[in-house]
Formats: C-alpha cells, sequence, structure tokens
C-alpha cells in the first residue's frame, strides 16, 4: 500500500469542498442564503431608494440605497461566514473533526479550507446583491465590479477564518451565540455600513477605523462608486490574510 | 496498587511493541479541582495484540487513548507509540474509533471513506479500491452511496470501523466503540472487531465499562482511578480470584463476615471454592437461596479494587 503525507493542497481541497456540499445539501440554508439576499434586494429597491443621499467623496454624491449596498453586502457576507462557522462546532460533536485531528492531516489545511469554504458560501450569497446595482442608480465599471467582487472575496474570507478562530474555541452553539453577539455585531455597527463615520462622535470615529471591517466595507464601497481606494483594497487582502493566520494558531494548539 | 504487565520490556526493546508506557501521568485541573486522570501508569502492548481497558466512567480509559492517539499531551512520564515517542507520532500509523461514529450524517458512506482517506495519505485511486475492498469485508457493499444519516446505528459503526482501518494502521485505538449499539448490534460489532484481528497483525486496544465486551479481548487491563488495578487474559484473571463464586439476591442479607464479601445493588458476592465450600452449605443449611457461578470480570474489578464496576447490564438471578 502506498502511503504518503498528505499534501497541504489535497487537504484544503477535501475540507473546502466538504463544506460547499454540505451547503448545498442542506436547503433549509441555501433557501434561507438567496432568501435573505432577495429580501434585502427588494427592500433597497423599492423602501429605501432615493431616501438619503451621504456624500462618499468631496464632490460626488450618491442616493442612501446605493451608498447602503456595499453595507448590506458586509452584513450578508459576515452573517454567511458565522453560520458556516456554527458546523465548526457541529462537527466536533459529531466526530467527524477528532478523525480529521487525529489524521496527519496539516492543521493550516483545516484552517485554510474551511476558511474556503465558509467564505465561498458567504462570497456567493453576498454577491447575489450586485444584482441590485441597476435598482439603486449605480453605474459602476467593469473593473469597478470586479474590484467589489475581490474586495468582497477578502472580507468573506477573513469574517470565515475569523468565525472559525472563535467558534474552534467554543464548546456549544449557545456559547458561539454570545461571541456573535459582543463581537461581530457590534463590528458590523462600527463599520460604517449602515452609519457614515465621518459625522460620528470623535471616540466612535476612531473605534470604527480601527475595526478591520470598516477598511473592508470602505474598498468594497470605493470600488462600486467609481473611485477606487487601493490602499483598503490592499488593507483587505491584509485582513484576509491575517484571519487566517490567527485560525491557523487557534487550530494548531493542543 | 499498581500492577505491573507480567511482560513489561525495557526502553530499549520497545521497538517490537505498538504501545510502550512508562510512569504516564496526566492530571486535569488546579487547586480544589485538580484531579489525576493518569496515575504514573506502566504499559506495554505488542503488536498483534487485543487488549481491553475496562474500568468505570472516569478510570482514565479515554485519557490514556487520548494521548496515544496525540490528541493530549501528557502531564509527566513516556509514551512510544509503534516505537516512536509522542512528539514524532506517525498520525497515519494509527486508527482511531471515536465514541461517536467521526462520519459525516450529510455525506455518502464512500465520500466519507474517500475523503478520510485521502486526509490519511492514500493516493485517490488506491483509496477507491481500498474502500471497495472495506464496504466489502464490512457487508456495506450495497450501501456505499447512501447518506450516513440513513443507515443504522451498528451499520453506521461498522463503516466507520471501515474508516478507521483504510490506511491499515499498525495501531488500532476504540474508545467505547459499542455506545448506543443495541445488544445485538453491539454483538455483531464485536465479531466484526474479531475478524479484523484475526486478519492481521495489527494491535487493537479497545476501552469499555462493559464486562462482555472485555471479556472478548486477549488481554484486559482493569483501571480504577488512573491506576491498573488488574492485568492479564480474561480467564487468568478469573481463575484468579478462585474457581467460583456464590451470589445471594438479597439486599437485607447479613454476610457471615466482612472479609471476601461486596455487594453491588441487591446483589451480595463472595468466592468460593466451588458448591460443596464449607460456606456455601452453611447457607443452604440456614435456608438462603443462592447461586455458585463461575467469577465474571465484574468480580475481578471489586476484588482488586475494592469497589464495584458500574455496568449497564446488571446482573440478575
Amino acid at each position: 500500500m502506498t502511503r504518503h503525507s498528505p499534501d497541504i493542497q489535497t487537504c484544503t481541497w477535501i475540507v473546502w469542498r466538504r463544506e460547499l456540499v454540505r451547503f448545498l445539501r442542506q436547503p433549509a440554508r441555501w433557501i434561507a442564503a438567496i432568501g435573505t439576499s432577495a429580501l434585502i434586494w427588494i427592500l433597497l429597491g423599492s423602501g429605501f431608494a432615493h431616501s438619503l443621499a451621504p456624500e462618499v467623496g468631496p464632490d460626488d454624491t450618491i442616493p442612501f440605497a446605493a451608498w447602503l449596498l456595499p453595507g448590506m453586502m458586509t452584513l450578508v457576507a459576515v452573517f454567511s461566514a458565522i453560520f458556516s462557522s456554527l458546523s465548526t462546532i457541529e462537527d466536533r460533536q459529531s466526530g467527524w473533526l477528532q478523525a480529521v485531528l487525529v489524521s496527519p492531516v496539516p492543521r493550516f489545511s483545516i484552517a485554510l479550507g474551511r476558511s474556503l469554504g465558509g467564505g465561498a458560501v458567504a462570497f456567493v450569497q453576498a454577491g447575489i446583491l450586485l444584482a441590485a446595482i441597476p435598482l439603486v442608480g449605480l453605474t459602476p465599471s467593469f473593473i469597478g465590479v470586479l474590484l467589489t467582487l475581490f474586495a468582497l472575496a477578502m472580507t468573506s474570507l477573513a469574517m470565515s477564518a475569523l468565525g472559525l478562530a472563535f467558534a474552534w474555541r467554543c464548546s456549544s452553539a449557545a456559547s458561539f451565540h454570545s461571541v456573535m453577539n459582543l463581537l461581530f455585531m457590534p463590528m458590523w455597527l462600527l463599520s460604517g455600513s449602515v452609519f457614515p463615520i465621518d459625522g460620528a462622535s470623535r471616540w466612535l470615529e476612531i473605534v470604527a477605523w480601527c475595526n478591520p471591517l470598516t477598511w473592508c466595507t470602505t474598498a468594497m464601497r470605493s470600488s462600486l462608486t467609481g473611485s477606487p481606494d487601493w490602499g483598503m483594497i490592499g488593507i483587505s487582502i491584509a485582513v484576509a490574510v491575517a484571519a487566517i493566520a490567527a485560525a491557523t494558531a487557534v487550530v494548531s494548539r493542543r | 496498587m499498581n500492577v505491573q504487565s507480567p511482560d513489561v520490556t525495557p526502553r530499549d526493546q520497545a521497538a517490537g511493541t505498538a504501545l510502550h508506557i512508562r510512569q504516564l501521568k496526566q492530571v486535569y485541573g488546579r487547586g480544589k479541582r485538580r484531579r489525576i486522570a493518569l496515575d504514573t501508569l506502566d504499559l506495554n502492548v505488542n503488536q498483534g495484540e487485543w487488549l481491553a481497558l475496562l474500568g468505570p466512567n472516569g478510570s482514565g480509559k479515554s485519557t490514556l487513548l487520548n494521548i496515544a492517539s496525540g490528541q493530549l499531551q501528557p502531564t509527566s512520564g513516556h509514551c512510544e507509540v509503534l516505537g516512536q515517542p509522542l512528539e514524532n507520532l506517525d498520525r497515519g500509523a494509527i486508527g482511531v474509533v471515536f465514541q461517536a461514529t467521526a462520519l459525516d450524517p450529510r455525506l455518502t458512506v464512500h465520500e466519507n471513506l474517500s475523503d478520510l482517506a485521502q486526509l490519511q495519505g492514500l493516493d485517490r485511486n488506491e483509496a477507491h479500491k481500498k474502500i471497495r475492498e472495506a464496504l466489502s469485508r464490512a457487508g456495506l457493499s450495497e450501501r456505499a452511496r447512501d447518506r450516513v444519516a440513513s443507515l443504522s446505528g451498528g451499520l453506521a459503526r461498522r463503516a466507520d470501523l471501515a474508516r478507521a482501518m483504510l490506511h491499515e494502521p499498525g495501531l488500532l485505538l476504540l474508545d467505547e466503540p459499542t455506545t448506543g449499539l443495541d445488544p445485538m448490534a453491539r454483538e455483531a460489532c464485536l465479531d466484526h472487531l474479531s475478524e479484523v484481528h484475526q486478519s492481521g497483525n495489527r494491535a487493537i486496544i479497545m476501552s469499555t465499562h462493559l464486562v462482555e465486551e472485555a471479556a472478548r479481548a486477549q488481554r484486559v487491563i482493569m483501571l480504577d482511578e488512573g491506576r491498573c488495578v488488574a492485568d492479564g487474559s480474561p480467564e487468568a484473571l478469573c481463575n484468579e480470584i478462585g474457581a467460583r463464586v456464590l451470589r445471594i439476591y438479597e439486599a437485607d442479607f447479613e454476610p457471615p463476615s466482612d472479609e471476601g464479601w461486596t455487594r453491588q445493588g441487591r446483589t451480595w458476592t463472595s468466592p468460593v471454592s466451588g458448591p460443596t465450600d464449607p460456606i456455601v452449605e452453611d447457607l443452604l443449611s440456614q435456608g438462603i437461596e443462592l447461586s455458585v457461578m463461575k467469577p465474571t470480570l465484574a468480580d475481578v474489578f471489586t476484588q482488586k479494587s475494592g469497589r464495584v464496576l458500574d455496568t449497564d447490564e446488571a446482573e440478575s438471578p
């Protein structure tokens, strides 16, 4: 029999593919995923459209719905990634994770595969919202859409990895819900997704600009509104890399 | 009491052994919550040996298996698995079966086995060949494309056992593998395990708190509060405490002396030489109903540890 040390690519691929297969075999999850996006899409397209027009640049204004779109994409990505992280706790309880942990699989592959799997689901779910572009009065360039998708991919990956890092240490879904309420929800509220950061009080502005999700949302918004912030796009890559590094560190601890 | 295995060999002879443990200690918690799970345990398990770790809940069985499978770093002591210290543990050379089935219920049996075999380092084509053979041996060929969620507990357990052996490990570690199975499925699982044992030279270490399961193994180690209280073949251990035991199924029975008598629930037990033992004749003359039978591993545990092995299946007349 030929047995060799499993390589990182194969292990990552297997862990990633399993995450997607599990998602597709749970109709409730993908119906909820599409349903949530569709609901936000309808609300943006009708209810809130043209309600407000906060500034996005010194010489430019866009409708509130257009300004809100990247924030909603962040919201969907964050919560989709969080729910994917819950499967970590389920796997620990079912024993599948234990079987993987006693095998020669590199821990980095577990962290990367799970982050990519959860991130892919979050990316698709949030990406559906881009179909609302014509409804909110935006006319981004093709490159702008591609850059938005790229920043969204980094955001989804980062949130999925961060969710994994916290879920790994949680013994139950209930304890992970506290993490969700105390960390992820405030992160989203302080990311400039729903309230413009510039008008906030000084201390809140400082906190918001220390929030990695702010950088990711800004990267998406700037790309979508036609003036890509390359610095923020670069930082969103760094956020994703740092989150995966954190997840790997947590997963590697025995 | 810390009984050493009679076939313990020095460290320099450990290469031919599946598991070699010296003065292994595992402590959980600190201060008032400090609990010793394993207390300076010595153990040697040979290649090809089927060993049962028998003991009540909290006796250290799972802790020992967690250390041997590299999931837990011991507090102190030395542990070698297949000739390698834990720091260099070859994870591909061991197979582990947990109390809960380690298969994803949403994937098919074949998908589960294929993924986990490749994660063990098997080439994809070879993995598929091995899976076909393993499923055939386990009588699961017809169910290969079924989701694990649709299998009965017994079949899922067989599939899990097949999963743990796909990469042909030299050491198979099973943590209470029949948990949650009904008596028939449990028996079938143990029969399957017996076939696995006979089919190769791999060592099997199985934890259990059921004496009838432990009796199927070649050798039994009894653990109590992290210490080894008895070690030997099931027959040898039973013979050690006497040819027969007498049982009296009356809660309010008052034993003639403290020596040798133990009580579990309503049942009183004492070792005797046989049906003509003076104690038996004396009790019969008093009109007390009793049975004289061969001792079980539960009796051995009680004699060795001074405590009753809390089994699921209470003995009855």
